[in-house]
């Protein structure tokens, strides 16, 4: 199967002070399209900077990223933005919706971006937190749903703009057993119905039931890149 | 209109401190505003009382007659005048022309002799284009009709005289003075008038000078036919420079100057009121911006994590700049509008109950308070603070927005 996501020993480096850190060395994967992947590992591993160069949020000290088959240039700001803008779609530990704005508004909001007028945003808004199960919520802001309901807000915006690939980072480390189950079967059905490939980081022994194929890493170093489909 | 409703939404998100900005930037609308109207009624003030006071808006004369006093004995003969006030009243914009023979001189009781400036008017006329300073005794000199042959003596002969020269000379209205001027041939002529009123400026010095008797008094004190002065009244101040020009090309033969070339003084009022109006405005503008640049910089802080996470979304940099600057530009705007209507609020209420502001220096008698609510004025101050206040709120943003996207969806 098409890799949709090659990781070509990459390396991050982060100046702490006087001091190199290496959040990850020479770290190599493939992941292909419609896999269900979690990134595993303690605190500190270099989950979250790996998620981060994979969703083109970061820039790698060295190596290489294929997205898609092309190879990424991390110095081409306006090219990452539309790339992000049309295939990926991002989930946050802190949920990180706007606070003044409504369920459907927040998830409106990655489709300012495209042509669309307000009645095919809403539309589209609302057909996918009735997927996520909050069509009886559309109208409440942050402060009125529970940490469950809100990062349910957040995978909606997420997957509102039809991504290709999903990166979300420990979007269960802010949940309850319930929130998490949920937020899972959201998310596998979205990956079984429309092929959409998911990774996420995290470390919640809840999930292992959900998920196929592990990515573990351990101090920036790749120790297990797990078995593809 | 999603991104001003979007900027909306956020603009309320903290309501209290949004009003507080928003307060700021409407006093110190507010502030300008008044400030403005006070300068430019003060400019206007200056301008249509000196026009009024006498010097009308245009004045012609024999060429080097303004500087030379030699030639001001002559002047216009009456087919030359009357040529230049047919020609010139045919203008649409100009109201009236009136003659003036001005002359100096000195006012005799016998007693006592003092120097005066002088002035023979066409008091007819001179009613419709001047405000004449109060009679604060007796009456203003009698209406004249040359024309009709109907004038007496008693209307050539009389004059209204500054009070402090009224006191100086001891005389009453009533009483006679005697005018001592020299003739337009360079010989001294003196004719007896009576003081039928008393008159008061607020300017001491003109006061103690100041002489006013009918052109037809003046002319035989002179000894001669000719005017040395016409002075052209317009319907506009503003249409002076286009009639002044229009009468240049149109008369070769004459002298003429506009009120602001026989009134410098006028333009170094307007430039120290401009300097201090430009400090005091930059002061305000100043604190305004402090503040507006203070409230984003709070909003943008709290709201580091949110940008992070539209920039991971797709939305540039430069969109959610413009999208704080959005919101400091709704500030401005509702600032300036609220500003701008209690202004206009309270200037429509002070120049309704005509405060009597006290005497300025050199005059002494006070002045009603009037402010102006100049559009133009109001539209540069209202724009100003916008656009401020959408700068104050872009520079922070701008900065911000220089965070990578993991700082700043990580930032707390």
């Amino acid at each position: 199967m098409q890799a949709v996501i090659n990781v070509k020993q990459i390396g991050r480096q982060f100046l702490q002070g006087t001091q190199t850190i290496n959040a990850l060395t020479a770290v190599s994967l493939s992941i292909c399209k419609g896999e269900f992947v979690a990134i595993n590992g303690y605190s500190g591993s270099g989950k979250s900077t790996l998620l981060n160069i994979i969703g083109t949020l970061d820039k790698p000290s060295s190596g290489e990223l294929e997205l898609f088959g092309d190879a990424v240039n991390f110095n081409d700001e306006s090219s990452l933005q539309q790339f992000r803008a049309q295939k990926m779609g991002f989930i946050f530990q802190n949920f990180n919706l706007n606070p003044v704005l409504t369920a459907l508004e927040n998830v409106q909001m990655p489709l300012l971006l495209t042509d669309m007028n307000s009645r095919q945003r809403r539309k589209k808004s609302i057909a996918v937190l009735t997927k996520v199960g909050l069509a009886d919520r559309i109208n409440h802001k942050p402060a009125q749903l529970s940490g469950g309901q809100q990062q349910r807000v957040a995978a909606a915006r997420a997957l509102v703009s039809d991504p290709l690939i999903l990166l979300a980072d420990e979007p269960t480390a802010n949940l309850d057993s319930e929130s998490t189950e949920q937020l899972m079967l959201v998310l596998k059905e979205m990956n079984e119905q429309s092929g959409l490939t998911v990774l996420f980081s995290s470390h919640d022994e809840r999930l292992l039931k959900h998920i196929r194929r592990t990515i573990t890493l351990n101090d920036g170093v790749l120790i297990t890149s797990g078995s593809q489909l | 209109m999603k991104w001003l409703k979007l900027s909306w939404l956020n603009v309320l998100r903290n309501t209290r401190r949004s009003i507080i900005a928003v307060s700021i930037i409407a006093l110190g609308s507010f502030s300008l505003i008044i400030a403005s109207g006070y300068v430019l009624a003060s400019f206007e003030g200056l301008r249509e009382s000196t026009i009024q006071g006498g010097l009308g808006h245009i004045q012609l004369a024999l060429p080097d007659a303004f500087t030379d006093k030699e030639i001001d004995q002559g002047g216009f003969t009456p087919q030359k005048k009357q040529q230049l006030q047919r020609d010139i009243e045919a203008m649409p914009e100009v109201r009236l022309t009136t003659e003036r023979v001005l002359f100096e001189g000195l006012a005799s009781t016998g007693d006592i002799t003092i120097a005066v400036i002088g002035k023979g008017v066409n008091i007819n006329k001179e009613r419709k284009i001047t405000l004449f300073t109060p009679i604060i005794e007796g009456r203003n000199l009698p209406n004249v009709d040359l024309h009709k042959q109907t004038e007496t003596a008693e209307q050539i002969y009389s004059a209204v005289i500054g009070e402090i020269l009224a006191r100086d000379l001891k005389v009453k209205v009533g009483e006679s003075i005697t005018l001592l001027a020299s003739t337009s041939y360079q010989g001294i002529n003196a004719i007896d008038v009576t003081v039928v009123g008393i008159n008061r400026s607020g300017i001491p010095e003109y006061d103690q000078r100041s002489v006013m008797i009918p052109v037809s008094a003046a002319k035989i004190l002179r000894d001669s036919d000719t005017v040395n002065r016409l002075v052209v009244s317009l319907r506009s101040t503003a249409d002076t420079d286009l009639i002044n020009s229009r009468i240049h090309s149109s008369f070769s033969d004459i002298e003429q100057k506009t009120w602001l070339e026989l009134f410098p003084f006028y333009t170094n009022v307007v430039s120290l009121y401009n300097n201090i109006f430009g400090v005091m405005g930059s002061v305000i503008l100043l604190v305004v911006l402090m503040s507006v640049n203070n409230t984003m910089v709070m909003a943008i802080m709290e709201r580091v994590a949110e940008s992070g996470t539209l920039r991971a979304y797709g939305f540039s940099s430069t969109r959610i700049a413009k999208l704080f600057a959005t919101e400091g530009m709704i500030m401005g705007l509702c600032g300036a509008l609220l500003g701008m209507l209690l202004a206009t609020l309270v200037i429509l209420f002070i120049n309704i109950s005509l405060f009597e502001m006290p005497p300025p220096p050199g005059r002494s008698v006070g002045y009603p308070l009037i402010l102006n609510w100049n559009i133009t004025a109001v539209t540069v101050i209202c724009v100003t603070m916008i656009f401020s206040c959408t700068a104050a709120a872009w520079l922070p943003a701008r900065k911000m927005l220089k965070k990578s996207i993991i700082d700043a969806i990580n930032h707390h």
